[in-house]
């Protein structure tokens, strides 16, 4: 509709208004899950290691993060339990390093990989375990995964690459096979 | 609107908080000629109603995500739109009365008529009211408005009594016209 009518319509302005009013709201619910990937870029900083690499992951973090909130629907859903599943992967490398074992960006000690690895399977079941409850369960344990695995990036920056692909393995790993193991509820997909 | 009515805008408002951009035009469609009915009742003059109306929808898309569905989407869509007709209610009556202006509510329930009938009244009223000192029309609004300032009540009644003395005199057309 044009504007000028738009403009003389109050029920067609009001439309408008209400509708702007309504991305705008969606845009708003972005926020937490933004702050959340900023606070995991600051923990993926204060491990010291390549501030430019986890600035770039923790910024596409927050971009997909806040556009999977505001389109909603399924991968909006798997925002927040993507992000929470994402955080003992980046936690993991972070607890053993501040409890006496430390990695250096020469080398890393095994443990770190470990804490990586780990990280990644608890991460993977959990997103397992919250997917079977969803109706299309598979695009949510996808959309959550991008974002459990980005966080994790985060944390497994100080195991290298090696960290950083155990991670993302250990999470494919442990969360499809509970998908496919548990009963499917009907209209599932 | 009926219950099954009800029911399916809470499905609508269901989907549209989680996204689903398709729900917005039925809810727009079913809420806006209710939510301005609504309004039009709350206020008197209908230009307002349209106002409480808009600000109202708006309001609710922006908080559309909050949506509870255990509410009742209706209730809901309405509680919003009482609360922005009483705010613009006080907000017009807070700038008449810093316009020193009369304080008279319109009746929302008086028919067409009888409301313009209270809107002349209240015309003639600021207009003699405009005539008055400016301590003599703050006396007549506080008495209009039932308000007492705190002290001397004696010296505020006295001084009441010949505010509306001249206020009256005036409205009749009486020597302070002349």
């Amino acid at each position: 509709m044009h504007d000028s009518r738009i403009a003389e319509d109050p029920k067609e302005r009001a439309r408008l208004l209400a509708r702007r009013a309504y991305e705008r709201g969606r845009l708003r619910l972005g926020l937490l899950p933004a702050l959340l990937t900023l606070l995991f870029t600051l923990i993926s900083l204060s491990l010291g290691r390549e501030p430019l690499y986890s600035g770039a992951i923790g910024l596409g973090l927050a971009a997909i993060a806040v556009l999977f909130t505001y389109r909603g629907g399924i991968p909006g859903r798997a925002v927040l339990p993507g992000l929470v599943a994402g955080m003992p992967p980046l936690l993991f490398p972070w607890a053993l390093r501040s409890v006496g074992h430390y990695c250096t960006s020469g080398s890393c000690h095994s443990l770190c990989l470990l804490g990586c690895v780990s990280g990644g399977l608890v991460a993977g079941f959990l997103l397992g375990k919250w997917a079977t409850n969803q109706s299309a369960r598979y695009t949510f344990l996808a959309s959550g995964g991008i974002l459990a695995t980005g966080a994790g990036l985060l944390g497994c920056t100080m195991a290298g690459a090696a960290g950083m692909v155990g991670m993302s393995a250990a999470l494919v790993l442990s969360s499809v096979p509970i998908l496919m193991l548990s009963p499917t509820p009907s209209g599932a997909r | 609107m009926d219950q099954q009515g009800k029911e399916a805008l809470k499905v609508l408002m269901i989907r549209l908080a989680d996204g689903d951009r398709t729900a917005f035009d039925p809810i727009f469609t079913a809420l806006w000629p209710l939510v301005l009915r609504f309004s039009e009742r709350f206020l008197a003059d209908p230009r307002d109603a349209e106002d409480a109306a808009q600000t109202a929808l708006i309001k609710l898309f922006s908080h559309i995500s909050d949506f509870d569905p255990e509410r009742d989407a209706l209730a809901w869509a309405l509680g919003i739109a009482a609360y922005e007709c009483k705010t613009l209610r006080k907000k017009k009556q807070r700038r008449r009365e810093t316009a020193g202006e009369v304080p008279i509510e319109a009746d929302e329930r008086a028919g067409p008529e009888s409301l313009a009938s209270q809107r002349e009244t209240e015309a003639i009223v600021r207009e003699i009211l405009s005539t008055l000192s400016e301590k003599d029309r703050e006396l007549v609004l506080m008495h209009m408005e039932d308000r007492r300032p705190p002290g001397d009540d004696a010296t505020f009644r006295k001084r009441l009594s010949r505010a509306l003395r001249r206020f009256k005199l005036n409205f009749t057309g009486g020597p302070n016209d002349a």
